[in-house]
């Protein structure tokens, strides 16, 4: 599984979906957090965890972390184990009763063909491993929290459909799948009257959930991020240069763009366009090598409602 | 002020069973319940919104004595936006129903900030209970041609199209459904309800609501429909307000925490081809009135990222054969929700997503 994939697993630890046991919520555990810088003691240097979720009544807060590729890195791990309850409570606001009894636990999710990989590389009673094969978790290391362990060991999902993707696409995903998520950005801004769009206009919609997920732990230089606004902007760019050359144009060297026309007033025109912009879509998407929507032709009837 | 304008018709009958809704020339009042979208829309200033709107359609639009009330007039023709309730508006009239249906279409086509509010059949049905009314008349609609192909007719029917005028109203609706004459297909487009005063005066209202949120009213007391009427409204506010605290992803400022969840709603599926009905959904037409792009994830598993062209917000979709699966983002209106689960009741299974929409 890729990155993103194993990210958006994770996810359905908090998020219900049809067949996925919420683990975290089984366990007590509320997710305070998905992909929020948390500072370390001395308030410069901070970690970013994939999600922060936190077991009040057991005293447990677990930092998880998606881990594709087949190492740990040494320095976050260490930065990671730096925090404190305290740390949490008073630097990073969350609600951490008693940090005195309190313990924080890193977790580390992985493809099961890496568990024991990773496991060799953390060495420490406060690091569990979760690796994932498609329809059961395996652990490795320690889980100081034996209730999430257990909830984790016995969830199971049925094969087949994947996880909702609640992250829809990052920094790696291919030019057709951004597009399949960015150009309805394109087409509500259009509908709803606006004349320009912007990247992180466009983000805020398609990655609300966990913006700051695509945020690079300890640096700060947000490279994750402008990653993931290069592949935007490139997709957009390269729509207006072809398929949507009628519709919108760039803005100077802003990441935003400008519509050159607005949807017509009358139901049947707007009905049109929308229909052409559909159809633009689809050539784009084939252009992209991916196969296009399903669709029908469909002639508009009138602007009756239901 | 609007009941003292109001030339009411002759107090109702009993036997009176004409169609309300169709009856050109009619002056009974007819109420429009409307939805004013949030999150910094331009409908947060009524007024300016109501001129802005109303100078493309050629509407004046004044202040009154009450901040929350504005007049609109149309060729000499007045209308009466009552928006006290925050972000659903009514808008009362007196006008021929067939002029006054053009000034409320055209009022919600000029802004995608405006929509009808969309009453579900299953809280069209819940009406005379929650609101300790009478049900005096109920309508059906249900049609399942648009979402499959000719060549694969749905199963027990295709359509539904009745008007029921019976003594007792509600026990025929429930030996409807009992005797499952049209299995999945008692969808409720209408009721007429007939409430009084509890004060044991003679005032009372007939009104009919109607799935699209208009309301013609017949009866010798305006304040008796206005205390129905927001009732209704805050029926359906509440269904609203819910999916938005209960369903919207994101992050919640206030309590700084992560909210929401998917909305799962189980599909008893009336129909053979579902890549069909997807295909049709995303189609930008009526009835579900969504622009996407959807795409084959698995068998019988489709997915689009839609964009709800009442009001122009994204959201994500997953069908399959088992249910529906709906990603609202925080800042996307609940109505989208409820008029996508309506569509399905309307157009697949009358019973989709009733405890939802309870």
């Amino acid at each position: 599984m890729t990155h993103l994939e194993l990210l958006n697993v994770v996810l359905t630890w908090r998020f219900e979906q049809p067949g996925w046991p919420p683990v975290l919520a089984h366990a007590g555990y509320i997710v305070d957090a998905v992909g929020v810088c948390l500072f370390l003691p001395d308030r410069r240097r901070k970690i970013v965890p994939e999600v922060v979720a936190t077991c009040a009544d057991r005293g447990f807060t677990a930092l998880i972390e998606v881990k594709s590729g087949r190492n740990a890195e040494d320095d976050q791990l260490r930065r990671m184990l730096e925090i404190s309850p305290a740390d949490l409570r008073d630097l990073n606001h969350l609600s951490i009763p008693g940090p005195e009894k309190h313990n924080v636990f890193v977790v580390y999710v992985c493809n099961a063909g890496e568990l024991d990989r990773f496991a060799a590389q953390v060495n420490d009673d406060r690091v569990g491993v979760v690796g994932f094969d498609g329809t059961r978790y395996s652990l490795a290391g320690s889980f100081p929290d034996q209730e999430l362990a257990r909830e984790l060991a016995a969830a199971v999902v049925p094969s087949g459909g994947g996880p909702l993707p609640i992250v829809p696409f990052d920094q790696d995903s291919s030019p057709a799948t951004i597009a399949r998520c960015v150009l309805p950005e394109l087409v509500a801004v259009l509908t709803s009257g606006g004349g320009v769009v912007s990247v992180d206009g466009i983000l805020m919609r398609t990655h609300g959930v966990v913006l700051e997920v695509m945020r690079p732990t300890g640096s700060g230089s947000g490279a994750e991020l402008k990653s993931l606004r290069r592949r935007v902007v490139e997709v957009i760019n390269d729509a207006m240069g072809n398929e949507f050359s009628a519709w919108f144009e760039r803005l100077s060297q802003d990441q935003s763009w400008r519509f050159k026309r607005s949807l017509p007033h009358d139901s049947a025109g707007k009905t049109r366009d929308l229909q052409t912009l559909r159809r633009a879509a689809d050539q784009l998407l084939a252009r992209l090598g991916e196969t296009p929507s399903i669709q029908l032709t469909i002639p508009f009837v009138g602007p009756t409602q239901q | 002020m609007l009941a003292a304008r109001s030339p009411w018709p002759a107090a109702y009958r009993a036997d009176d069973v004409e169609d309300v809704e169709s009856a050109s020339g009619r002056t009974s009042v007819k109420t429009y319940l409307l939805e004013a979208h949030a999150c910094d829309a331009p409908t947060r200033d009524p007024l300016a919104f109501l001129k802005t709107a109303g100078a493309k359609l050629g509407l004046e639009v004044e202040e009154t004595g009450d901040r929350d009330l504005f007049r609109l007039n149309a060729q000499g023709d007045d209308y009466w936006c009552d928006t006290s309730m925050g972000r659903f508006w009514r808008m009362h009239t007196t006008v021929a129903v067939e002029n006054a249906d053009k000034v409320r279409d055209a009022l919600v086509a000029a802004s995608p900030w405006l929509d009808n509010v969309w009453l579900p059949p299953s809280l069209l049905e819940e009406l005379p209970e929650k609101t300790a009314s009478e049900l005096q008349t109920f309508s059906l609609s249900h049609d399942r041609t648009l979402l499959h192909p000719s060549a694969a007719p749905p199963a027990d029917f295709d359509y539904v199209s009745m008007r029921v005028w019976a003594s007792r109203a509600a026990e025929t609706l429930r030996k409807l459904r009992q005797a499952e004459v049209f299995p999945h297909g008692v969808s409720i487009r209408s009721v007429k309800l007939r409430a009084d005063t509890d004060s044991g005066s003679d005032e009372f209202c007939v009104s009919e609501y109607f799935h699209n949120g208009k309301v013609t009213v017949t009866g010798n007391s305006f304040d008796v429909h206005t205390n129905l009427v927001v009732n209704v409204v805050r029926l359906y506010r509440s269904l609203v307000e819910k999916i938005e605290r209960e369903f919207a992803l994101g992050y919640d400022t206030d309590q700084v925490r992560l909210n929401g969840n998917p909305v799962v709603v189980p599909v008893e599926w009336t129909l053979s081809d579902l890549e069909y009905a997807v295909s049709r959904m995303f189609a930008s037409v009526e009835p579900f009135r969504l622009w996407g792009l959807p795409e084959k994830v698995a068998d019988d598993h489709y997915r689009a990222r839609a964009v709800d062209l009442h009001v122009g917000q994204t959201l994500t979709v997953d069908v399959t054969r088992q249910n529906v699966v709906i990603q609202l983002p925080r800042g996307t209106c609940g109505n989208t929700v409820v008029r996508f689960l309506a569509a399905l009741q309307f157009h697949v299974n009358s019973d989709t997503g009733k405890a939802l929409l309870q």
